[in-house]
């Protein structure tokens, strides 16, 4: 553990364990391999649990003993399963950079002084890695972009942005699973739907995702395809 | 217990209608929202009134304005929540009653007069698809966020219970202008923590089933965190100082400070709040 967590009691539902505010890879392998604990320590009760950077936060449908509740979460932390960490796997998410497609593309190698070509080398070249899921239902966290690339989010944010499309937003990089009112800056577009009805998207936070860049014709012949039959491998 | 299939059909929608029951629970890590009730209470007690335990699927109406008819099939089926003069056929039944109805009904609902959504439980289940363990509507997991004028709604009508079996008269809520709340995360950064507690906040118009926005702001010299985990219920500071509280379905993190968390049991209270209506934060005395 590179810092010590805290369990921290909010009301009778709702504990959280608190690592140090930052975005860390290594924080991220503590909070997986706590989070998989607590499924099992918890398994009799009924409960939510969430993930940001450096939170992890359990919701219990019933109010409870608070101070059992507490020790079982110090119990989730100091235990050492570390199974859930030997699953990882990298993902190859096809995206097609396409002006076409990417509504805001032009503009954003315009003011990057960038050729859609460096653009595209800079975006592919990361192993993006997933922290946690939010925002809209199926959108990943991914850490791991390009400094050249960082670019502030828009003022104004666009009503809608197609399902699918790839995004620059600040320090992130995120692809929009459906339709959106959104302000990161359109790049690119994936032909995957990484998430329909209950099919949700395959990958877990620890995961590895790595963008490739694909032509209009394969972009086309790649649609329909569901998102477990990605390219993945275990790492 | 015998059981018979039938259909309603939408004739007027309303603002917002849609099938909810208890939500989604465990899918947050892969950012699927909760969804569920606005007013679990009323969704729970309209189901009891049919010995229904669980919060089965209820329709849920935002402000009135709906009307549909029976196209198949009979059911009974139970009103609670917002007040309003529900008429069936012409013929007035106050929520709290059960009502049956039979193949023609016609089923009115005129815009309340006080609170801002309404349960209809059906004796037996509506027919609306299982999405990840909720009839919830929420899309995209559902084909719809609300429903339409032309839209059918199936059941699976169970056993009449006796007619006149119960009735539940106006309901009192117990201090309705407060609502209990716990600190959150990041109250004690705050510096305006006291007046949290001694002045009333105001329900405003900026209201979805996501959230509430309300209408006073709070001073807020603190830096946004890093995006974390929220809930219904979870009130979250705006760097303009305004305060929203989110609400069914929220989504599953917010990078907002967390001040508030509004107790379960007083979600629906808030809820039932109409624009421009005042209540207080109490805060819940100590619970360890």
């Amino acid at each position: 553990m590179i810092s010590t967590p805290h369990v921290h009691v909010f009301s009778p539902y709702h504990f959280e364990i608190h690592w140090p505010a930052m975005i860390s890879k290594a924080i991220l392998f503590d909070m997986i391999t706590c989070k998989s604990n607590l499924t099992v320590l918890l398994e009799e009760e009924s409960y939510r649990l969430a993930m940001g950077y450096h939170v992890l936060a359990v919701y219990f449908e019933k109010p409870g003993n608070v101070k059992v509740r507490k020790r079982l979460l110090e119990n989730a932390l100091n235990a050492s399963d570390t199974l859930a960490l030997k699953n990882r796997k990298r993902w190859e998410i096809p995206v097609c950079y396409e002006a076409s497609l990417a509504q805001d593309l032009a503009a954003f190698c315009r003011y990057k002084g960038l050729e859609k070509e460096q653009l595209v080398d800079l975006h592919t070249s990361p192993r993006y890695l997933i922290h946690f899921f939010g925002f809209l239902p199926g959108f990943m966290y991914l850490g791991g972009l390009e400094k050249n690339l960082h670019h502030p989010r828009k003022e104004n944010p666009d009503g809608n942005i197609p399902a699918g499309s790839v995004a620059i937003g600040g320090q992130q990089t995120g692809v929009y699973p459906i339709q959106s009112p959104g302000g990161w800056h359109v790049i690119g577009r994936c032909p995957i739907h990484l998430i329909q009805k209950d099919q949700l998207p395959p990958f877990q936070p620890g995961d590895e995702i790595v963008f490739t860049s694909i032509t209009l014709k394969e972009f086309k012949a790649f649609k329909d395809k569901p998102a477990k039959d990605l390219y993945h491998e275990n790492i | 217990m015998k059981i018979s299939k039938g259909n309603i059909l939408i004739k007027k929608p309303g603002t917002y209608s849609s099938i909810q029951d208890k939500g989604r629970w465990g899918f947050e890590d892969k950012g699927i929202p909760r969804a569920g009730c606005m007013d679990m209470l009323s969704a729970r007690l309209a189901n009891l009134m049919l010995e229904q335990e669980e919060i089965f699927p209820c329709l849920e109406i935002y402000m009135g304005g709906v009307e549909f008819v029976v196209e198949s099939g009979r059911c009974q089926v139970c009103f609670i929540g917002a007040a309003t003069k529900i008429t069936k056929n012409g013929d007035v039944f106050e929520p709290g009653m059960l009502m049956e109805l039979q193949q023609g009904d016609k089923v009115e609902i005129p815009p309340f007069q006080t609170g801002q959504w309404l349960y209809m439980a059906l004796r037996g289940r509506f027919e609306t698809p299982e999405v990840l363990g909720s009839h919830s509507f929420f899309y995209p997991l559902t084909d719809k966020a609300r429903l339409d004028p032309g839209d059918r709604l199936g059941f699976n009508s169970a056993e009449f219970l006796p007619a006149r079996h119960s009735y539940l008269g106006e309901r009192i809520v117990h201090d309705p202008d407060q609502i209990n709340v716990y600190p959150g995360p990041d109250f004690e950064k705050l510096v305006e923590k006291e007046r949290l507690f001694s002045d009333p906040f105001t329900v405003s118009r900026q209201q979805s089933r996501m959230g509430i926005m309300l209408e006073e702001k709070l001073e807020n010299r603190l830096e946004d965190p890093l995006s974390s985990p929220v809930f219904p219920g979870t009130v979250q500071l705006t760097p303009g100082g305004k305060l929203i509280v989110m609400m069914r379905d929220a989504q599953v993190t917010g990078g907002y400070p967390r001040i508030l968390e509004i107790d379960e049991k007083d979600i629906g209270k808030l809820a039932q709040k109409r624009p421009g209506e005042k209540f207080y934060f109490q805060r819940c005395s100590s619970f360890s």
